[in-house]
């Protein structure tokens, strides 16, 4: 697990200025929380950050590595996990198939061109655990398609931590979930504290004060306030803004 | 209606026996049809193999080419050239076991060009630029006729042999020719079946599939298009070079683009992303013609109508049909 | 240096012919992202069509104003009922499949109408005559097919860039699925777009056959140039469907008349080139 830091993010569209010099820092092993009303730049912010979107100034650091510049698939590659806000798996494929494509990369025999992947153990094992870890076992070879809504976005975390990354970017895992659905996807995210650090992007403030270490309020693309969840919740600025008027 | 689907389902479950079956009759049928109809199968088992190579790209890994007749027809020519007997070619041998190699060297050398050139670009733009070098290698049989022969293409392309310096063995008459096909065929089947079934082919399904994601996962997308370019291409041009031997002739015809787009449609009609479905789109779009046009002039339209209809209703092909029926019992 | 103008000439002439045909390929595929391979079939339907219309009405010009719109309602016509129940760009291998059925059909309609022999068409009355330029000896009626292109492409211009319906187009609506606040039927409008493009290509189709016949394999010959242009000009953009026009056009002309051998391949070179460098089309405004 590692550190995850901006420097003076910006981000214009066109003549917006969508985020404005973001100096965040997120320590290795925090779990934390950017939240702010709608277009104050939460998902562009994980976007110019795990490499979808290119940054017009300012920096971005893995640990000690400068990322700013690599595109997606390099940052993945240096430990950058990301969920979405819109369910990105393979959908017209099974739900183990889903987990094998990231586990199969990882391990380093992604072309492997001669076994069968479904009998090759150390794909399949550690698939198949994972799969159990997040309560998708029963599914294991639906079509991700025939899935429920909350088992798909469930996937979609699973997905990423195949990867095993050192850094997990979380773009509203329980947006859409019912009370149910989003216990559960707590849950779950609360069990991955010990390996990765965690940056949840959410508007669910029940989730947030549950799950994160820290929090970083935006406002129009500014960071208006940071701190504990404690300090958060007594900071006027943010009542003002954002909490008041929820 | 439930018949086919228990018929379809008993085939997927016991497709070692079928496969089998089909082998044995494979062997056995020059001793009951034709040869005309052995000319036939030899048609229809080249231009299977032609089909499948395209259908890893556009099937599996989600690459639309228009230009896939550049590798077929380039198989034809490399072979021509080697082991051709006419005033323009080497006619350096036809020990299948030094041709071989040498096609699928060739081939795959033009494809990991041509591969690195066009996969850049994705969908329509692929498909366009792919159309484009196609035709360029046309253009180039058409005009070079030095080397090519020109809108001849160049003629005397032996049947292949075995030469094992002691022993050797043409594949001459048309049913030994059968059996060379059959045995390629079975081969090449059995490479793409682990290919489809491996990791590698999982990661090209998961590129057709959301290729945003795999790159998300730190997947190097292009070169595993790469990859599945060259594999294609090379298989073409072994199917190319089969087509060049049973017709004695390399022509600039298996380069044009309307060869391209024929063998795109022997995919898309029978079923993209599965093995068996082109191998049945070559079938229709072999035999079909051939009977039709002893019965008809027109048969070009009603190859049209043919076409025309089962887009509109059949778009995932004769494939597409048979599943459905599947999942309706199930 | 005689020879150079001459050349220039002729290639001017058959590029304002690519132009008329890369301007409906250019609507449709840029504007609806069609993936059109009938084009071809249209500008020979066009020609043959053409034919019979002069035969039987005996006026060229009449002709020439009633086969393309005869040929734009077929197009309309097969758009509505067909054609659009195939857009979006994850079906571009239904929308190849779909329009190479109908080029086949179109093969076999001409084969029964019309034979399988070239057929030539006389230029009208009024333009069978040479005029003089350059010391050089020029049928008129070339010069005319110049200035029916350079007409088209103004008049296509004045739609572009002065009507509302040009506004929609330049505003990128290519989303089918894009339904519009201001009232306006999207629908219609691809039905119009593509009826105006294959309306083009019938009327390329009768201008160009008094040029170089009318024969078999014709459709597929100026369906591949024209997707050249296109390539080369950039989509969806008249003054790219023009300016790559007269760069194919002229790579063309000259190709053929100074190095034979290679034209064909120079063509298509180019649009590689193209396709690597920029993919967008060398004149385009967008660059992808």
């Amino acid at each position: 697990m590692t550190s995850i830091r901006t420097h003076q993010l910006c981000k214009n569209f066109g003549g917006l200025a969508a985020l404005n010099d973001i100096d965040l820092y997120i320590q290795s092993g925090e779990r934390h929380a950017i939240i702010g009303p709608n277009g104050s730049g939460k998902t562009t912010l994980l976007r110019a950050i795990n490499g979808e979107l290119e940054s017009t100034k300012g920096s971005v650091f893995l640990g000690s590595e400068e990322i700013t510049n690599l595109p997606i698939r390099s940052r993945a590659k240096l430990g950058l996990g990301c969920t979405f806000q819109h369910n990105n798996s393979f959908s017209n494929m099974t739900t183990i198939e889903n987990i094998s494509i990231a586990i199969q990369h990882r391990l380093g025999i992604a072309s492997n061109l001669f076994h069968n992947h479904y009998t090759l153990t150390e794909i399949m094992s550690e698939s198949q655990h994972l799969l159990y870890t997040v309560g998708l076992d029963m599914v294991e070879d639906k079509i991700v398609d025939n899935l429920s809504y909350g088992q798909q976005r469930v996937l979609d975390v699973a997905i990423s931590l195949a990867m095993k990354p050192k850094v997990l970017l979380l773009d509203e895992p329980t947006a859409g979930m019912s009370i149910l659905e989003t216990t559960n996807m707590v849950k779950l995210i609360g069990q991955l504290q010990d390996t990765m650090t965690l940056v949840l992007v959410e508007h669910d403030m029940d989730v947030v004060f549950k799950l994160a270490t820290r929090i970083t309020v935006l406002h129009n693309g500014k960071i208006i306030s940071k701190g504990t969840p404690y300090e958060i919740r007594k900071d006027s600025k943010v009542l003002d803004y954002y909490l008041g008027n929820n | 209606m439930k018949k086919m689907g228990n018929v379809y389902a008993w085939i997927l479950s016991h497709n070692v026996h079928v496969l089998a079956i089909l082998f044995i009759l494979a062997i056995g049928a020059p001793l009951w049809v034709t040869t005309y109809t052995i000319s036939l199968l030899i048609e229809v088992l080249i231009f299977s193999i032609f089909a499948i190579s395209l259908d890893l790209l556009v099937g599996y890994t989600g690459l639309p080419s228009f230009g896939h007749a550049a590798f077929f027809g380039l198989g034809a020519y490399i072979i021509a050239y080697i082991s051709g007997d006419n005033e323009l070619t080497l006619g350096l041998t036809k020990n299948i076991l030094l041709t071989l190699p040498i096609v699928i060297v060739g081939t795959g050398l033009m494809a990991l060009l041509l591969g690195i050139l066009s996969l850049r670009s994705d969908g329509v733009y692929f498909l366009m630029i792919t159309l484009a070098f196609a035709q360029m290698l046309f253009s180039i049989a058409m005009r070079w006729s030095a080397i090519t022969g020109g809108s001849d293409g160049l003629i005397g392309v032996p049947r292949p042999e075995i030469d094992l310096g002691l022993w050797n063995y043409t594949f001459e008459s048309r049913t030994a020719f059968y059996y060379f096909v059959v045995i390629i065929f079975a081969a090449i089947l059995f490479v793409l079946h682990h290919i489809v079934n491996s990791p590698f082919g999982l990661a090209l399904k998961g590129i057709k599939s959301n290729q945003s994601r795999m790159k998300s996962l730190g997947y190097n997308t292009l070169y595993y298009k790469i990859g599945a370019f060259v594999i294609a291409g090379v298989i073409a041009g072994v199917s190319g070079m089969l087509l060049a031997q049973f017709y004695w002739h390399a022509s600039p015809e298996n380069l044009y683009w309307t060869m391209s787009g024929q063998v795109l449609i022997m995919v898309i009609l029978g079923g993209v992303g599965t093995l068996i479905g082109p191998i049945i789109g070559a079938i229709l779009m072999r035999v079909l013609p051939n009977i039709m046009s002893t019965h008809t002039h027109n048969w070009q339209s009603y190859m049209g109508l043919i076409l025309i209809v089962f887009v509109l209703c059949a778009p995932n092909g004769i494939m597409g049909i048979l599943s459905k029926r599947r999942n309706k019992d199930l | 240096m005689n020879e150079m103008i001459v050349q220039s000439i002729n290639s001017i002439v058959f590029s304002m012919l690519l132009f008329i045909m890369a301007a409906g390929l250019s609507l449709i595929f840029g504007h609806t992202n069609f993936i059109n391979l009938a084009h071809g079939s249209f500008y020979v339907l066009g020609g043959y069509i053409g034919i019979t219309a002069i035969n039987q009405i005996g006026n060229y010009w009449l002709a020439l104003l009633l086969v393309p719109i005869l040929v734009g309602l077929l197009g309309a016509t097969i758009e509505y009922l067909f054609l659009r129940r195939l857009y979006g760009k994850h079906r571009h291998l239904e929308q190849v499949l779909f329009t190479m059925g109908l080029a086949l059909i179109t093969t076999d309609i001409i084969r029964l109408n019309w034979g399988t022999y070239v057929v030539n068409i006389e230029p009208p009355i009024l333009l069978d005559a040479s005029i003089t330029l350059f010391d050089a000896q020029f049928p008129l009626y070339r010069i005319a097919i110049i200035a029916a292109g350079l007409t088209i492409a103004g008049l296509l211009w004045i739609l572009i860039q002065r009507t509302r319906l040009g506004t929609i187009l330049r505003a990128g609506v290519s989303d089918i699925d894009l339904v519009s606040e201001t009232g306006i039927n999207i629908q219609v409008i691809f039905t119009g777009i593509f009826a105006l493009g294959t309306a083009l290509a019938a009327l390329a189709g009768i201008i160009g056959a008094p040029l170089h016949g009318l024969y078999p394999g014709l459709q597929f010959e100026i369906l591949v140039l024209t997707l050249a242009v296109v390539i080369v000009g950039g989509l969806g953009d008249l003054k790219g469907a023009f300016l790559g026009s007269i760069l194919i056009g002229t790579v063309d002309t000259f190709g053929k008349a100074l190095l034979p051998e290679i034209s064909l391949f120079l063509i298509f070179a180019l649009m590689a080139i193209v396709l690597l460098v920029k993919p967008s089309g060398l004149f385009s405004a967008r660059g992808e």
